[in-house]
């Protein structure tokens, strides 16, 4: 051979070009395939497309998870906070039934007021602070109730309930 | 134009006329705009074009839809009404029960979904309310029927069927619970002798029948006071005459110990001041008034049990509550007795007041005792909770007359729930009380009975979470004294292991470390003197010999003139040559010696084991290993230490376990497995720096470095004669050597006539071939 013979460059410079497309496609379709089987999957479990993408765009990307919040009544961008503050599907259920937000409910379980507790005492119009008052004492909220319209405090009705047995 | 206003007038009829606002208004809002199913496909389904437009006038546009409802029964109008309300099935159920459309909604509204069961709630004899109330507690109408045919309406069966629901403390739909069931039959007896559902649920907890409780009833006593009586031990009739005598049950009870011949020793007054930390240690200040009598539970004196392993349940959570076991430790901080400061003791578990010579006397005694403790918080998911058993498994009946505990809780510790056990099981025979100061709450109970035998008193807090925390620390010391100080063994181990290992490498770097050589590289281009390649190779490997020094020496003989190599079609015969062979270095010597034994020739053949060539490599390993050790210092004594301190960190590593938590199997298995680790742990430790141990004197390490110097001459001698097949022949000389310095010599070949020692009809002598014979005979 002599070396002024030229070679042509454009073969080398196509392999180069399809390489790198190959590159992006490959793991492109693989990614585009794993998610069409997976969206394939979730639907066999009755979520509807749009459903599908909510739910991953709202970080659960488990189909347990989201059948577990489905069946509470929960779509995903009411189950997310739910789920970050690390309530059950359950519970938070009998929250909301109890008509009790996020917020609200964060403050009840903070001081150990089960839903169906927490709601009783919100029920019987008991703020947070008086509620855990009048627990501390060993009131339930309909027990309260009665002493508080007697217009006695938590101390001074546990005092009486002592002496006299109920109000 | 015509067709437009055709199309206009038609809009404007549609939209006028009432008919169609009708329509419109019974079609489902989904079905709105979607036209009704074709007149044929009314037809496939046997509706004629009239029929259809009464079903289409229903809102049922579709023809098979329609069958459906006609296939439940329903015609067009009943459908239409029926629609309303629930799916075509659910109707349909509902109407085979001969349910009218407004009364399967009023069932459905109270949570009924079935026309079935709705059917058999009536035919039990429930209203629509009462079935629903009964419904959701998962109440059956054919139970229902019972309860009811046993005379109790919805509201009192539920009361008298249902225990309490038994389950943990924060309780959410998703969690378990329980509850006791009971008969209707016997309910019926209970309630109509005029007890009520809690008396009757009680009665089986506490093991009273129902005849007992008639009995008591009939002689004036409610349920509690029966129970109140009995668990004080007096019959109907003893509690008839003491409260005819104006005495309450505890009166009446503490009377007649008082008067009994033998009291026996008791606590006539007991005060625990709990102060719970923030750290979650607890300063106990107990208060004890004891009447210790001749003989009794305090013969030897009196003493208190310092349990090393106490069970603590909050008793909110019924069963569904976590069991913990916490070993707590004690520190006595001060112990009074009789108003002035006492010595005391501990043993087996029991701290003694006093000295063992001196206990405490019989008599009246008032003693104060202040310790700290800790481990007493279950660690719930929604509240801590403090667990505090005063008195528990009381088989030895101690009688405690009075008994209050206080509890101080750090501030921002709100009390949750109050709770715990005094009395017989499942007896609740205390008040408790929580009174809220700046410093934080303070809860008291107190006993409302005397305690004896099989009577416990414990003390449950439950308080809000985070105020109090235990660390880190203490729970990996719990787990720790749960796991009978496990842990703490293998710490002891690990630091014995890297005492021994940082001794072992303080020794190495003081006694064991080669003498370094002149460190100057010199080209050696003759082995050392006396050197055959045996002793140059044991040299070089730490008195290694195998088959390639056998190879070697061979080679090595076979050149000085001492042996020659015979070949015909790969049979090797060694020929001896008659020459004083004490001219040679003493390990070639005797090698040769070993070698020849008593005969002249020797024939390798391969797959054949040779007695005198196996037995002239063993004596020549023997001399290398001798050579080794006589060149050598072994720092024994070095060695000796760590292998003590070793022994001493095993010992101290299974002293530490605590096996009173093991059963003998497990004991057997625990130093079984565990000691057989550290023996190995250490063992392999003190292998390795026994080699390290091991020190080359100064003479041996310069041959070494004559011999690695002379190796060095070879390499750059022997490379690059692969390619060459053919040996020079002012190499053949040191091939020998080369061998035994692991050169790769496998493709040389010594050319026939080339070598005095070798004949051989291979064409000439190869290396690779030699070696491989000697390979499979050694």
């Amino acid at each position: 051979m002599s070396i002024t013979e030229k070679i042509n460059p454009w073969s080398a410079r196509l392999l180069f070009i399809l390489c790198l497309a190959l590159s992006f496609l490959i793991p492109f379709s693989a990614a585009v395939l794993v998610e069409k089987a997976l969206v394939k999957h979730w639907e066999r479990y009755g979520f509807s497309h749009e459903q599908i993408y909510s739910w991953w765009d709202n970080s659960i990307l488990s189909m347990d998870t989201a059948k577990a919040w489905r069946a509470e009544g929960f779509s995903a961008p009411e189950a997310k906070p739910w789920i970050m503050m690390n309530i059950s599907s359950g519970e938070a259920r009998e929250w909301k039934d109890a008509g009790v937000d996020l917020p609200v409910a964060m403050e009840w379980r903070r001081y150990a007021f089960a839903p169906v507790m927490g709601k009783e005492w919100i029920r019987f119009n008991f703020s947070l602070g008086d509620a855990i008052a009048w627990r501390k004492h060993g009131f339930e909220a309909e027990q309260a109730t009665s002493w508080r319209t007697r217009g006695l405090s938590p101390a001074g009705a546990a005092q009486a309930k002592q002496q006299e047995g109920t109000p | 134009m015509p067709e437009k206003l055709f199309v206009i007038a038609f809009v404007l009829l549609m939209n006028i006329m009432p008919f169609c606002e009708t329509v419109r208004a019974e079609t489902d809002d989904y079905l709105k705009g979607v036209p009704p199913s074709d007149i044929s496909e009314w037809r496939y389904y046997g509706i004629d074009e009239e029929e259809s437009k009464k079903w289409i006038n229903e809102g049922i546009n579709f023809a098979g839809w329609a069958a459906q409802w006609r296939g439940e029964g329903f015609n067009a109008e009943s459908a239409g009404l029926w629609r309303k309300i629930a799916n075509l099935y659910t109707a349909g159920d509902f109407l085979k029960n001969g349910f009218s459309p407004d009364e399967a909604k009023e069932w459905m509204d109270n949570g009924i979904r079935s026309g079935l069961r709705a059917r058999e709630y009536l035919d039990a004899g429930l209203t629509v309310k009462e079935a629903g109330f009964v419904w959701k507690e998962s109440f059956y109408p054919e139970d229902a029927k019972k309860w009811k045919d046993a005379g109790f309406d919805a509201q009192a069966m539920l009361q008298w069927s249902h225990g309490v629901r038994e389950s943990e403390f924060f309780f959410t739909k998703g969690l378990p619970f329980g509850r006791d069931l009971y008969k209707p039959e016997i309910a019926k007896k209970w309630k109509d002798a005029g007890f009520v559902p809690n008396e009757m649920q009680r009665a089986g907890q506490f093991g009273i029948e129902l005849s007992e409780a008639i009995k008591w009833k009939e002689a004036g006593f409610s349920f509690d006071d029966a129970v109140r009586w009995k668990d004080s031990g007096f019959t109907i009739e003893e509690a008839v005459f003491n409260r005819g005598a104006g005495l309450r049950e505890v009166n009446a009870e503490l009377k007649r110990y008082d008067e009994s011949e033998n009291p026996g020793d008791e606590i006539s007054y007991l005060d625990i001041d709990l102060t719970l930390h923030k750290n979650g240690t607890l300063d106990v200040l107990e208060t004890i008034t004891i009447i210790d009598r001749p003989g009794g539970r305090y013969e030897n004196g009196y003493f208190k049990f310092l349990p090393n392993k106490v069970e603590m349940r909050s008793l909110r959570s019924f069963g569904f509550g976590r069991t913990t076991y916490s070993n707590p430790s004690f520190h006595v901080k001060s112990i009074e007795l009789d108003g002035a400061n006492a010595d005391y003791y501990v043993s087996d578990k029991l701290l003694h007041p006093g000295t063992k010579n001196n206990p405490v006397s019989e008599g009246t005694h008032y003693i104060k005792l202040s310790y700290t403790t800790d481990s007493c918080i279950l660690d719930e998911t929604h509240r801590d909770e403090l667990y505090f058993g005063i008195i528990e498994d009381n088989d030895q009946g101690l009688y405690i007359r009075n008994a209050m505990v206080t509890v101080r809780l750090p501030k921002g510790a709100d009390v949750i729930f109050t709770d715990g056990k005094a009395g017989l099981y499942q007896r609740k025979d205390f008040i408790s009380d929580v009174q809220e100061t700046e410093s934080g709450d303070i809860v008291r109970f107190v006993m409302t009975r005397p305690l004896r035998e099989h009577m416990d008193f414990a003390v449950n807090v439950a308080f809000i979470k985070g105020y109090v925390n235990e660390g880190r620390l203490h729970k990996l010391a719990q787990l720790n004294k749960r796991a009978g100080r496990i842990l703490s063994s293998l710490s002891v181990f690990i630091l014995g292991f890297v005492t021994v290992f940082a001794y072992f490498l303080i020794a190495w770097l003081k006694v064991g470390r080669d003498p370094k050589g002149r460190g100057i590289s010199v080209v050696e281009f003759a082995p050392p003197e006396d050197m055959d390649p045996v002793r140059m190779r044991a040299l070089s490997l730490n008195g290694r010999t195998d088959y390639i020094s056998v190879t070697a020496e061979l080679i090595y003989l076979a050149e000085r003139g001492f042996i020659k190599i015979l070949e015909q079609d790969g049979l090797y015969t060694v020929e001896k040559v008659s020459l004083d062979a004490n001219i040679l270095p003493p390990c070639a010597k005797s090698f040769y010696d070993a070698f020849f034994h008593e005969q002249n020739e020797v024939h390798l053949m391969r797959r054949e084991k040779n007695r005198d060539i196996i037995e002239a490599t063993q004596r020549a390993k023997v001399l290398m290993k001798e050579e080794l050790m006589k060149n050598s210092v072994s720092n024994l004594r070095y060695l000796v230490s760590g292998i003590i301190l070793s022994l001493l960190s095993i010992g101290a590593s299974l002293a530490i376990i605590d096996y009173g938590k093991f059963d003998n199997g497990e004991i057997a298995a625990l130093i079984g497995f565990y000691g057989g680790f550290l023996v190995v742990a250490f063992g392999i430790l003190g292998f390795i720096f026994m080699k390290l141990l091991r020190s080359p004197k100064e003479e041996y390490v310069r041959i070494c470095e004559q011999v690695e110097n002379y190796k060095s001459f070879l390499r750059r001698n022997f490379a690059g004669r692969e390619a060459a097949v053919f040996m020079p022949p002012f190499l053949h000389e040191s091939l020998s050597y080369a061998i035994a310095a692991g050169i790769d010599v496998h493709d040389l070949m010594i050319r026939n006539g080339e070598a005095k020692w070798y004949q051989g009809t291979s064409g000439g002598f190869g290396c690779s071939d030699f070696m491989g014979v000697i390979k499979k005979i050694v």
